[in-house]
């Protein structure tokens, strides 16, 4: 009775329209929780074993923050929550964690080891995975709707600024098939790929399943703007020339010769591959793919060694689902509309059922069903009554994943000890509590960046909108050159002809004396006529921004604000000076208005820094350092704004060699490629590294040092560090330990940090 | 009236008691078990000797060709070495103003930037018969290092990845495989646990990151803070330490306090070398690359790759060729002149390799452009004839004339002379595959 009153208490609530943290109230989340321990404690007294014992608030405080947070909380977080007397605290914690930023910070990082994030894609402008980020992270600062999110994923089209999401196929550029694979696996837990080449061995599907499931999103094409009015222009201009020499070859005695002769002069003094260089140097950005586009008629032909049974190479494969409901697109249809509305039904038998375990094992470190992305018909969940519960769960919640990420927190499962036994592929799971887990690179490097961060969770606004400029002049370029006749583009690049022409052979010249040079030794004239080709390529720049770039400027800045419209230069921007990426440089030095926010005049940037710089030196009064300390205190948090943020304000992946790769960070080439092994180096890192030392955390100016200074004794140094590091209060095992060693070589209180650090109950999450 | 969607009702009638997909033992599952944790517990260079296909591999070697080498110090010319300049140089207007040079090899010919390497030729095989189809950087780097095409669902291990694989670490305390050098992309250990890809030394002078103490931290301080490390942990260890995840904790730190105490981690510091010897490998990350490389190997690292980045000579190739040229020819000459001085010539095999040639036309800003239908590569030592020349282009070094190769079968030949099993299939983690070479036959008359 009482287990139908929630059932229906759930459904209830799928009436309401979905806003934001609405879609289930507090003592809703409660009832749902305990259902789900209902269920678990039937199950274990079938098993016959017991639930874990309940975990104190200290252990409790540690968890939570980095289940949810991504991070250890800092000393003041846990001793508020600590000392607080308030009931249902636990549930409250978990509300205000998931409502926060440093929710947005670690879920990204949970989507971007699975969705394989990265800030550059192969043979794509860089707007697109800017853009792709932006949409990730806004989408979880939204908390939109699970399905919704995968929905726009996988129906994804246009611009990059326009819709982000395109960067989900962008990723995989000339990869259809790949891509087909990837989104089987990640969203409908089925490992489809080795249909790909042939019939599955091992599992059911065939290979021309594949084909059918693949042909609904292999019309999705990476376009660029391609330049099309250039070269239409241009063959308009070959037109004149091709028809004169008809006419002339037909009025000619010679049987054409001279005809032929004087035409090939005249294309040869047309120079269509020069004038194409300077229009290419200029808005070549946009041969780089900038959108999605669906090409309809583009069909999906079973390839040319297919072999099995049920086709023949060449056979044209209709879009068709592998199981569910019937999804046939018609021909007017949007063959990866109707993809991604069939993929996200909540009637789709996998779609549920992986995003609920994805989110159990985030929580509890095992799936109900494992692994998830490996489901057969045969496939069964540990214990199936919370899987059917939890997949029910969330179709009430409309997907909202926060609000089952605060049932899943509020479950006595959740809230209890760390089993002792180890998960294998060989036993039986119970899910009496959560498996002990080693942090994530992520979330051990956030970790840090909490002791050593004043601002721990701050966003990288300086990034963000460096990100939002970077996908403001795309939008910029693309839009000058849609607003721009291709004939008209063409005619300025012939007005610049003549002085590229110069240029370009003084530049020759140059260049073969240099190679005479180099050849007779003469260092000296070879560095002399070095600089003398940077010179002429400089040139070539300038003469392109006056011919080519500032007309078309001014005429879209027209366009879009009226016949005095100025165009603005960015004086601060400081431009990177190499030749092979000038012109991409000059867009950035422009501001036209209506791309972004007017850029900051240097007076305006410096004031900045000084209101910044000033703030800092309040706080630094605020945590009582001396007027003497104010200015090292104030580098450190200049120092720490640039090294130590967190890792989804970073590039993606961090590179080679930077603490979180170390750590194990996935290099995002795979899908879930993280890897929480230890290894030697890791331990090198932390023992050797700059981290754990006075240049890093051990610095009298990090949050950590500034609390364990607070504390006056020894004793309470001790207590200090604890409740900074693990959450708690030392043992009397671990006050003994460290007293003796205190008590031998006089040791610091960096000492036993450094020990602390090293320890596994550090990186180990109880 | 509730809404209750058909779906729901469906799911509260199903029965899902069953046997649940982690009893399956089948074989697959079994064996991603161990080659995820084996590798990983153990953390890198600790591949324990049991692992060791040493026997197995020289039993299978002597029967066929090649197997003589059991180190590869790998020279990789990042960004399509110029061809027509080096390698299979040529008269007339592809050659531009480069020259040809006589070599100690009877009638090979190189180009005239290579002089020092010319006077080792009688040691090496030049392989002239390169062809590819892949003309991007990212791809055609990815094809040389892994012999299969980019994909998404997959990344595959790169060659010292397959060596660690098949054979284990060679110094149980140094890494199986070293990459010296800035490139950003590496296939590495591809889809074998990242304990097997190469260690990554971006400057060779800087010695191995993090592997001396902090500054001002004594060796007894150390020690202390580490015992008392363990000391806070007993409890913990008490209760959790049979785990996996908490052994390979205290297994990777007891790695680094080996390694940290290795006499051969010596192998990094490059002072130990002569100032003389230093100088004549180039003193540039390279040729430093290139003496690092000989004093790993000589401590039974197995794979190191050192890379030399700036081949992409598009503008004024006669300027860049020839000072890239300079620095690679410094490295290389001294590499296989000292290598074979001491003898470790015979079972070090030297490869140089790169992703394409480069255009015999030059263009219009004398530079030389992609070229991946004709391009050529070298080896030296390691069981391959000296003084030998395998195929050849027509005479504007634009196509293939004799014995044409792919990429494939140019690790194919890798592997033969490591003695490597080429037809073992192994499977990656999700059941699919491969093989070292893919379908890359090895060119069985390059050996001696």
């Amino acid at each position: 009775m009482k287990l139908f009153r929630i059932f229906v208490l759930l459904l209830c609530v799928t009436v309401v329209p979905t806003t934001i943290c609405a879609a289930i109230t507090p003592q809703e989340t409660q009832q749902a929780a305990a259902h789900i321990d209902s269920l678990l404690a039937t199950h274990w007294k079938a098993a016959k074993v017991s639930a874990n014992d309940p975990i104190s608030d200290e252990t409790f405080v540690r968890r939570i923050y980095l289940d949810l947070a991504g991070r250890i909380p800092t000393a003041a977080e846990a001793s508020v929550f600590l000392d607080s007397k308030q009931p249902g605290k636990r549930a409250a914690l978990i509300d205000s964690l998931l409502a926060s930023d440093s929710y947005v910070s670690h879920f990204y990082n949970f989507w971007a080891d699975i969705l394989r994030l990265k800030s550059t894609f192969v043979n794509t402008a860089n707007v697109v995975p800017a853009a792709y980020e932006r949409f990730i992270k806004e989408s979880l600062r939204a908390n939109k709707p699970y399905d919704q999110f995968v929905r726009e994923m996988l129906s994804a089209k246009g611009y990059a600024w326009d819709n982000g999401a395109i960067g989900y196929y962008a990723r995989d550029p000339e990869m259809p098939l790949d891509n087909m694979a990837i989104t089987s696996r990640i969203f409908l837990g089925t490992r489809i790929e080795c249909a790909q080449c042939h019939d599955h061995p091992f599992d059911k599907w065939k290979q021309t399943e594949f084909y059918h499931l693949a042909a609904y999103t292999y019309g999705n094409k990476p376009v660029s703007e391609a330049l099309g009015g250039v070269r239409d222009a241009f063959k308009a201009r070959e037109q004149v020339i091709l028809d004169d020499f008809k006419k002339e070859k037909a009025a000619s005695k010679d049987g054409g010769k001279a005809a032929e002769q004087r035409k090939n002069e005249r294309l040869d003094a047309m120079q269509f591959r020069t004038v194409l260089g300077i229009i290419r140097h200029g808005i070549g950005q946009l041969l780089s793919p900038i959108a999605m586009e669906r090409k309809e008629d583009s069909v999906l032909k079973l390839p040319f060694d297919f072999h099995q049974g049920d086709g023949k190479a060449g056979d044209v494969m209709t879009p068709r689902p592998i199981f569910g409901e019937a999804a046939e697109p018609s021909p007017s249809d949007d063959r990866a509309e109707v993809f991604a509305r069939w993929v996200t039904l909540p009637e789709n038998p996998t779609f549920t059922k992986v995003i609920v375990n994805r989110l159990w094992k985030k929580m509890l470190g095992v799936a109900l069903i494992e692994p998830l992305d490996e489901l057969r018909d045969d496939t069964k969940a540990m214990v199936p009554e919370v899987e059917a519960n939890l997949e029910k769960l969330m179709v009430a919640l409309h997907y909202d994943i926060r609000a089952f990420l605060a049932v899943i927190a509020n479950t006595r499962a959740y809230q209890s000890a760390v089993s002792a036994g180890e998960f294998s592929h060989e036993s039986v799971w119970h899910f009496q509590g959560p498996t002990l887990r080693r942090m994530t690179a992520e979330q051990i490097w956030d970790s840090i960046v909490a002791l050593a961060n004043h601002e721990p969770d701050a966003r990288d606004l300086a990034r963000e909108a460096r990100e939002e400029r970077r996908i403001a002049i795309s939008r910029m370029v693309c839009d000058t050159y849609l607003n721009y006749d291709g004939a008209k583009i063409v005619d300025l690049g012939y007005a610049s002809l003549a002085s590229e022409n110069a240029i370009l052979a003084k530049e020759k010249v140059a260049r073969e004396a240099e190679t005479q040079a180099k050849r007779s030794g003469d260092k000296a004239r070879e560095t002399e006529l070095r600089r003398e080709i940077g010179r002429y390529q400089r040139d070539r720049h300038e003469a392109y921004v006056r011919d080519f770039l500032n007309p078309m400027l001014v005429n879209l800045a027209q366009k879009k604000a009226g016949p005095n419209a100025k165009i603005t230069v960015d004086e601060t921007y400081k431009m990177n000076t190499n030749p092979a990426v000038f012109a991409v440089e000059t867009w950035r030095k422009m501001h036209v208005p209506d791309y972004g926010p007017a850029p900051k005049t240097a007076a305006q940037i410096e004031a900045e820094a000084q209101a910044d710089k000033q703030r800092l030196a309040r706080l630094a009064t605020k945590l009582g350092y001396s007027a003497k300390e104010c200015a090292a205190f104030v580098a450190y948090c200049e120092k720490a704004r640039g090294e130590w943020m967190r890792a989804s304000e970073l590039e993606s992946p961090a590179p080679r060699g930077h603490f979180l790769r170390t750590m194990g960070q996935s290099d995002r080439d795979f899908v879930e490629n993280a890897n929480p092994n230890a290894s030697i180096t890791q331990a090198l890192a932390l023992m050797n590294g700059d981290l754990i030392s006075p240049k890093g955390l051990l610095s009298p100016f990090s949050p950590l040092m500034h609390f364990v200074a607070q504390a006056r004794t020894a004793d309470a140094k001790v207590d200090a560090i604890y409740l900074a590091l693990l959450s708690r209060k030392p043992t009397p095992h671990e006050k003994a330990a460290w007293k003796k060693l205190a008590s031998q070589d006089s040791a610091s209180p960096d000492a036993l940090i450094y020990a602390v650090l090293n320890t596994k109950q550090f990186i180990f999450i109880q | 009236m509730i809404f209750i969607p058909p779906f729901l009702l469906r799911l509260s009638k199903t029965n899902f008691i069953m046997h649940n997909s982690l009893l399956r033992s089948d074989e697959l599952t079994r064996r991603r078990f161990i080659a995820r944790t084996a590798s990983s517990l153990l953390g890198v260079g600790l591949m324990p000797n049991f692992l060791s296909r040493d026997a197995l591999a020289a039993a299978t070697a002597a029967t066929a060709a090649g197997g003589a080498a059991k180190n590869v110090i790998y020279l990789y010319m990042d960004g399509g070495m110029s061809h027509v300049d080096s390698w299979d140089p040529k008269q007339g207007e592809v050659a531009g103003p480069t020259k040809t040079i006589q070599t100690s090899a009877d009638g090979m010919m190189l180009g005239e930037y290579l002089p020092r390497t010319a006077k080792q030729m009688h040691h090496g095989t030049v392989f002239r018969s390169l062809t590819s189809t892949q003309g991007a950087h990212e791809h055609g780097n990815y094809m040389m290092h892994t012999s299969y095409q980019m994909r998404g669902t997959i990344k595959h291990p790169s060659m010292g990845a397959w060596l660690a694989h098949f054979r284990g670490a060679g110094n149980p305390t140094l890494p199986s495989s070293v990459y010296v050098g800035n490139a950003s992309r590496h296939p590495g250990a591809g889809f074998f646990s990242p304990e097997l890809g190469p260690l990554f030394v971006n400057n060779p002078e800087n010695g191995l990151k993090d592997i001396e103490l902090q500054k001002g931290m004594g060796r007894d301080e150390h020690g202390a803070r580490m015992k008392l490390a363990l000391d806070l942990d007993a409890d913990f260890v008490r209760t959790f330490g049979k785990q996996r995840n908490v052994s390979a904790h205290t297994g990777a730190y007891d790695g680094a306090y080996r390694m940290m105490a290795s006499k051969d981690i010596a192998a990094f510091d490059l002072t130990q070398e002569k100032a003389e010897l230093r100088d004549a490998y180039g003193r540039d990350p390279f040729g430093q690359g290139c003496l690092l490389a000989r004093r790993l190997v000589e401590r039974n690292v197995r794979f190191v790759e050192v890379s030399l980045h700036g081949w992409d000579t598009h503008a004024g190739n006669f300027i860049a060729t020839p000072d890239l040229c300079e620095k690679l020819d410094r490295g290389l000459a001294t590499l296989v002149s000292d290598l074979h001085a001491r003898g470790m010539l015979k079972d070090t095999l030297v490869v140089l390799a790169t992703e394409f040639g480069r255009s015999p036309k030059i263009n219009g800003s004398l530079g030389r452009d992609h070229y991946p239908n004709a391009f050529s590569a070298a080896m030296w030592g390691g069981g391959v004839k000296g003084g030998f020349v395998f195929g050849s282009t027509n005479k504007t070094a634009e196509e293939v004339e004799n014995d044409e190769i792919t990429i494939p079968d140019f690790n194919a030949t890798l592997g033969q002379a490591l003695g490597l099993p080429l037809e073992e299939v192994v499977l990656s983690p999700n059941g699919r595959p491969f093989k070292l070479a893919d379908k890359g036959k090895p060119v069985t008359s390059v050996f001696a």
